[in-house]
Parts: C-alpha cells; sequence; structure tokens
C-alpha cells in the first residue's frame, strides 16, 4: 500500500537529525565566515551610516575580509572611505621612515586606481553615447564619466595632502617620489580632459549632458593647472601637445581635430587617427575671415551658466565673464574649448548665486581669424531654500503589496519609510522604498509586506537643492487573503460518442479543472483531467478521445485567485 | 501579525540590511530541513554539515540578489543554492559507488535497519527528479505548495509527480519482493 511506503519514508527520514550540538558548532562555522559585504544594500542606506558600520566592523571585530575587500575600492567607490581609513590606520601602526614608504606605496596605489577608473570610462565610450540625444539616455557611459573625473579629482586631492605631509616633514626624497606620481596623474587627467572633447563632440542635442562634460573638464582643467587660458598648445607642466585628426570608428564623416598629450597619440594612431590637423592636406587660398558669430544665448542657474551660440565655419570656444563692466578680457575670467565647432556651448561653474555676470564669446577658426561678441549679461538664480509641499497623499492596498501615491509642488525625489510599529522613528533599520527620479506626482510600491497587518508610513521628498519635505505618520491596513473556496453548482454534462462536455458553474472567478476515470471510487491524483487556467464563473470542459458506449465517473474541481479550490462530488456519464 | 515569531520576509529584509542575528533565526529555522536534505543525497553525515554549511555561507553572500516573493519561493532560492553546492560534491566525488559501500555506509549507522538501507537503495535506483520529489516531501518535510515553489512547477504537477514517485518506488520494491 501507497500508505505503507509513506510511513516507512517518513519514518526513515526522521533518523539521525542535527543534534543541538551539531547545530552550534555549524552556526559557529557559518557566522565566522560571514562577511559584511551587503553593498547593494549599505548603498541604499545613507553613505554616513554605511561607513559608520563599516568602521564599526573593522574596529569591532577587525574583520580581515572587510580590509581585503576595501582595499582593491576604488575612487567612488562605496568602500574607498574605508580603503583611506584603512591606510591611516596603517600609518597610525607604523614608525619612522617605513611610514613615508608606505605614504609613497599608497600614492602609487591612488595613481593605479585611478588609471582603472580611466581605463573602464574610456572603454567604450565613444560611439555609444555619442548618439545619445536625450538626458534619459546618457546611460552608463556618462556614470563611468562622472566617475573617472571623481577619481582624478580623489587622487589629486590624496596625492596633494600626502606632498604636504612630507614637505612639512621635510622628507624631500619622498616629496619628489609623489611629485613624480602626480605628474603621472596630470598626464592621465590631460589625456582624459582630450577624449571629454571627443566624447562632447560626439553628444547630439543634448545641452544639458554638453553642459556636464563641459564641466567635468573645466573642472579637471582647474585643478590639474592644465593649458587653460591659452591657446599654445602646451600644458602648464610644460607637457608638449599634439594635434590629431581624430576619426571616430564607423564615423570616418564626424572626422575632427583634437588636441592631446604626446604620451597619448600612440593610442590613438592605433585606432586609426592621423597626426596633425584634419584637412591639414588641403592647401588652398589661406582663410583670412574670421568666423561670424550669432545666436548668442544664456542659460542659468544658481551656481552656473551655459553660454550657447553659433559660428558659420568651424572654430573653438571661448567666453570671458566677469562681474564687472566694461569687460578687460585680458584680466577677465574665461573658459575656452578647444574642438572645432559650428554650435559652441560653454559652461561656467563656481558661479555666486543671485549676482549679475557679464560676458564676452569669441572663436578661432583654424587658420587663427578670432571672432568676438560685444557685452552681453547673465544673472545667476537665487537658491531654493524652500522645501517642497507634500499634498494629496493616498494609498490603495492589497495583501501584500501597498502603492503610496502624493503630489509635491516641485520636482522631488520619493521615499516611503514604513515599519508595523508607531510611532514610526526613522532610523538605518527602518525599511523604506525610495525612488531618486525628481518628479511632482509620486508613486511607490512596497511589497513583501504581511496580510491583515497595520503599517505606518512616512513620506518624504528632497528637491534638488536639498530642502526637504516629510509628511506626518499615516497607517493602512493590508487586506486580509481570500481563503474561502470557490461554491460549485449546476454541474451538468452532455456526452457523444468519444467527447464529453462538462459545465458548472461557481460563485465565484476561478480555474476550470475536471478529472475522469471508468472507476469508482475515483482517486484524483491517478485519474486523467482536462484543466483550464482561465478564471470565469461558467466552466466548461470539453473530454476527448473517451471510449464509447463507456460509463465515465467524473469530479470538477475551481481554484480562485488565492489558491482556494473546491471539488465536486462525484458524478458520471455515459458515452454514446 | 504575530509578534513572538516575526514573518520571514521581514528577517530576509534584515538579514540583507546586514543583521546576523537575523541571519541565525533563519538559519535556526530552515537548517534541519536542508540539512535533512542535503544528508540524504550524500549519506554521509560530514559531508553533508559541510555542504549545508556552505549553502547558508552562500546564502548570506547572495542574499541581496533575492527579492522576496513567498517564503516558498525563498526556499526555492536556498534549494538553488544546495543544488549547486551538491552538483560541486558530485564532481569532485567518484560517480558510482558500489552497492555495498552505500550498504556499508547506513549500516554504520545502527539507527537505520538493514531494511531500511534496502529502501534508500531503491530511492537512490529511481530518476533523480523523483529522487528530488520524495527526499523534499520525506527528508525537508515540505508541503506541495514549498515543493511546487522549489522545483518552480505548479502545486499539481508537483501531486502528480510525487504520487508516480512512489508509485514507482512500490513497484520496484514489490518486484524484488520486498514486503513493506
Amino acid at each position: 500500500m501507497l500508505s505503507n511506503i509513506e510511513k516507512k519514508l517518513k519514518q526513515i527520514a526522521k533518523v539521525n537529525p542535527l543534534t543541538k550540538a551539531e547545530k552550534n558548532l555549524l552556526w559557529a562555522k557559518i557566522e565566522n565566515n560571514l562577511k559584511q559585504n551587503q553593498f547593494s544594500t549599505f548603498f541604499n542606506l545613507k553613505p554616513k551610516f554605511a561607513f559608520a558600520s563599516i568602521m564599526a566592523t573593522i574596529l569591532i571585530i577587525g574583520s580581515a575580509a572587510t580590509v581585503a575587500a576595501s582595499n582593491n575600492a576604488k575612487p567612488g567607490d562605496i568602500l574607498y572611505p574605508v580603503d583611506l581609513a584603512v591606510e591611516k590606520v596603517q600609518l597610525a601602526f607604523t614608525r619612522g621612515k617605513r611610514k613615508d614608504v608606505l605614504r609613497i606605496q599608497f600614492a602609487q596605489e591612488r595613481l593605479d586606481e585611478a588609471r582603472i577608473v580611466l581605463a573602464f570610462a574610456e572603454s567604450d565610450n565613444d560611439f555609444d553615447i555619442a548618439n545619445t540625444t536625450s538626458t534619459e539616455q546618457r546611460g552608463p557611459n556618462f556614470q563611468r564619466i562622472k566617475k573617472a573625473n571623481n577619481a582624478l579629482n580623489v587622487a589629486l586631492e590624496n596625492l596633494e595632502k600626502t606632498k604636504n605631509i612630507l614637505e612639512e616633514k621635510g622628507n624631500a626624497v619622498a616629496a619628489v617620489a609623489i611629485n613624480g606620481i602626480i605628474g603621472e596623474l596630470t598626464e592621465l587627467a590631460e589625456e582624459h580632459v582630450a577624449d571629454l572633447d571627443d566624447f562632447e563632440a560626439g553628444i547630439k542635442n543634448n545641452g544639458k549632458t554638453k553642459t556636464e562634460i563641459n564641466n567635468f573638464r573645466n573642472n579637471l582643467k582647474i585643478k590639474f593647472n592644465l593649458n587653460f587660458n591659452n591657446n599654445n598648445q602646451k600644458g602648464a607642466q610644460g607637457l608638449e601637445k599634439v594635434a590629431i585628426c581624430h576619426i571616430p570608428s564607423g564615423d570616418p564623416d564626424n572626422a575632427h581635430t583634437i588636441v592631446i598629450a604626446r604620451a597619448a597619440v600612440q593610442s590613438h594612431l592605433d585606432h586609426g587617427d592621423i597626426l596633425g590637423p584634419c584637412g591639414g592636406q588641403a592647401t588652398s587660398t589661406p582663410d583670412t575671415t574670421a568666423p561670424n558669430i550669432s545666436n548668442i544665448s544664456s542659460s542659468v542657474a544658481t551656481n552656473t551658466a551655459d553660454i550657447i551660440w553659433n559660428t558659420d565655419e568651424l572654430s573653438n570656444s571661448k567666453a570671458w565673464y566677469s562681474t564687472t563692466t566694461p569687460m578687460v578680457l585680458d584680466s577677465s575670467l574665461s573658459v575656452e574649448l578647444t574642438n572645432l565647432v559650428a554650435s559652441h556651448a560653454v559652461s561656467l561653474s563656481n558661479l555666486d548665486a543671485s549676482t549679475t555676470y557679464y560676458f564676452v564669446v569669441g572663436s578661432t577658426d583654424s587658420s587663427g581669424n578670432q571672432a568676438t561678441s560685444t557685452e552681453s549679461s547673465f544673472t545667476t538664480l537665487t537658491p531654493d531654500t524652500t522645501a517642497p509641499v507634500i499634498s494629496n497623499i493616498n494609498f490603495s492596498v492589497a495583501i501584500n503589496t501597498a502603492e503610496i501615491n502624493w503630489d509635491t509642488d516641485e520636482d522631488s525625489d520619493s521615499v516611503v519609510w514604513y515599519s508595523t510599529t508607531t510611532p514610526l522613528t526613522i532610523s538605518g533599520n527602518t525599511l523604506f522604498v525610495d525612488s531618486s527620479s525628481l518628479v511632482t506626482a509620486h508613486n511607490i510600491s512596497l511589497s513583501g509586506l504581511s496580510a491583515n497587518t497595520t503599517y505606518y508610513f512616512i513620506v518624504s521628498s528632497l528637491d534638488s537643492f536639498g530642502n526637504k519635505a516629510t509628511s506626518i505618520e499615516y497607517s493602512f491596513t493590508t487586506s486580509t487573503p481570500d481563503t474561502t473556496a470557490p461554491n460549485i453548482s449546476n454541474i451538468s454534462s452532455s456526452a457523444a460518442t468519444n467527447t464529453a462536455d462538462i459545465i458548472w458553474n461557481t460563485d465565484e472567478l476561478s480555474n476550470s479543472k475536471a478529472w475522469y476515470s471508468t472507476t469508482t471510487p475515483m482517486v484524483l491524483d491517478s485519474s486523467l483531467s482536462v484543466e483550464l487556467t482561465n478564471l470565469v464563473a461558467s466552466h466548461s470542459v470539453s473530454l476527448s478521445s473517451l471510449n464509447a458506449s463507456t460509463t465515465y465517473y467524473f469530479v470538477v474541481g475551481s481554484t480562485d485567485s488565492s489558491g482556494n479550490q473546491a471539488t465536486s462530488t462525484e458524478s458520471s456519464f455515459t458515452t454514446l | 501579525m504575530n509578534q513572538d515569531r516575526e514573518e520571514l520576509n521581514i528577517l530576509i529584509k534584515k538579514a540583507q540590511n546586514g543583521s546576523k542575528d537575523a541571519f541565525k533565526e533563519i538559519f535556526d529555522r530552515l537548517n534541519d530541513r536542508f540539512f535533512a536534505y542535503t544528508f540524504s543525497r550524500t549519506s554521509n553525515r560530514d559531508d553533508a554539515l559541510d555542504i549545508t554549511q556552505e549553502t547558508f555561507i552562500d546564502l548570506w553572500n547572495s542574499l541581496k540578489k533575492f527579492k522576496y516573493k513567498s517564503d516558498q519561493s525563498f526556499h526555492g532560492f536556498i534549494f538553488t543554492i544546495t543544488k549547486r553546492k551538491l552538483y560541486h560534491y558530485y564532481k569532485n566525488k567518484p560517480k558510482v559507488a558500489s552497492l555495498d559501500e552505500i550498504n556499508e555506509k547506513y549500516l554504520i549507522q545502527p539507527a537505520i535497519k538493514q531494511d531500511d538501507g534496502y529502501m534508500l537503495n531503491q530511492i537512490n535506483q529511481l530518476t533523480s527528479n523523483d529522487q528530488d520529489i520524495i527526499r523534499l516531501r520525506y527528508w525537508s518535510q515540505m508541503t506541495f505548495n514549498e515543493i511546487a515553489a522549489v522545483l518552480n512547477t505548479t502545486e499539481t504537477a508537483a501531486k502528480v509527480r510525487h504520487h508516480r514517485a512512489l508509485q514507482k518506488l512500490k513497484i520496484n520494491l514489490n518486484k524484488n519482493n520486498h514486503v513493506i
């Protein structure tokens, strides 16, 4: 008998379970191997909290695993601060000369990290983003560029700090070593700026992305003191610059001149670029006409402004700006982009808020003819210090999910904090769901909720200026699951020679299943069956391949969407 | 909500946020079932302990990838890890153990009678799908709903497969004149 086998199996399976001691030992071994490597969730927490808890782990447990993991962190990675902190701790425990050796070693690591991040940023950015037209499509490559810039900045900051320490201590040899490393980093930055030129030239119709790329570049130029205010194609570090004609792969029509560091020439030649400016071969009449500047306009934010204009021939872009008028160009601040374009966009950053700035734009063509505009002005915006206003909070609940909606009067992100306890206090352990997109109509879905449970929640929205609005506490109660099986009625059957239809009704939507057999009493598990998965109240199931003149027994069953199943008693029909 | 016994989904979320206490609670609830399953597949206690240990360590490391849908889906998630571990275990083991060897293993454990060893051998003769169903049902004491989630099928299909596996087992036992 089957049930005997089942009994026997149950009995055998129970033999030799885990003992209490084994369980304890097992857990001890497991716990020993648990790493605090839940990066993704740390990311969701406020960075400060994540950092604090990682540090706590290091300090309390001294977990070698965390140190090992963080040692591979690169600028911009979540564990990077730990990496730096670990270095500090290591330094603190090291004495004398060895300390400076360690400092140089760490500095070299900074450089290598930056190199790795840049390699990733530049691996395939050329043309995948080049066709990007909207902000939404900027994608991971743009993020990598952002990270690369961050990496350069962070690396430089760290190297200079180290250099200062060494100089203060009077260790000239070590300081020279660090200088060499900074030189290498500067070269990396130069190559990266050249790549950004390249990258920006490839972006079509996206002023915002262009602006941001521009900001990255200007920031690097200032920080690394690169070829900033002059056009002599020499870096401030005296590193030789070379003009080459860059031919984007797959898009030869878009070839354009870029200026790069000598060190980067070989890699460009390797992918088919030509030494010297584009079109250098054509030696026709020298161009003596300056570009014609038109359509100057500016768009301003609190601390930045974009100036855009057109020229009737390819030329570079330069904008001088000042808070005083009339402007003296030679002593004004300026931003210059060396790539030759007809649609110009220059971003000014680090501006003061609520301030009127005067500006002049200029463009120089490849023959050195320069045109400059007359003076214009713009006034930067006053920063927003008003938090968004939250309104129209409403929610809809199901058994295990809830959807929460609210409106804000300005674009802001969305966070819902929730808990089964009240009052709800927001801490690192509070459950939440968030969305970083800035919207005025907010929608957050909670899932994994318990049925028939009261949840308390707070919604919160942060605008782009960092002004936060938080609602009062609300609550909802999740639905109780349906545990009532459908009620089956009106079962009837009509049989033909080899087929039969069975129809019945249920009082709620449910699927349809009919088991059938020529023997009675029926064993459902071993009976033939036909099942229809769509949920209906009027059920009809057709049986086919039946034998003629045979009595069939059948049972019908219906399962509702919550999994409650009803089955009928046995009925029968006889085929013709 | 039952305050004494926290919902599994809450425990998972806490563990995902790095709570080892929550993870310990998960371990306490599930170690019996996953050990029993693993033990039945390896028939060597030390190996089963090792695999269970590795399963839970892997579970911790991959927990962040898990999106809670139901308790069953979580069991399925762990089961997938266990299966992978078992796969590696078998890869590094001689493929076929002789019946004598298997018998010996069972007989060393005094609580298992020779009869039972015979039945276990018969289970080992079934297809691996049939074996899984039986082991999940009796060793891991799963409901059909859970088995369905673990094997990525419907509850009805799980019931049918279970029924057929038992029938096959019964036929094999009868064929060999073994009286249950």
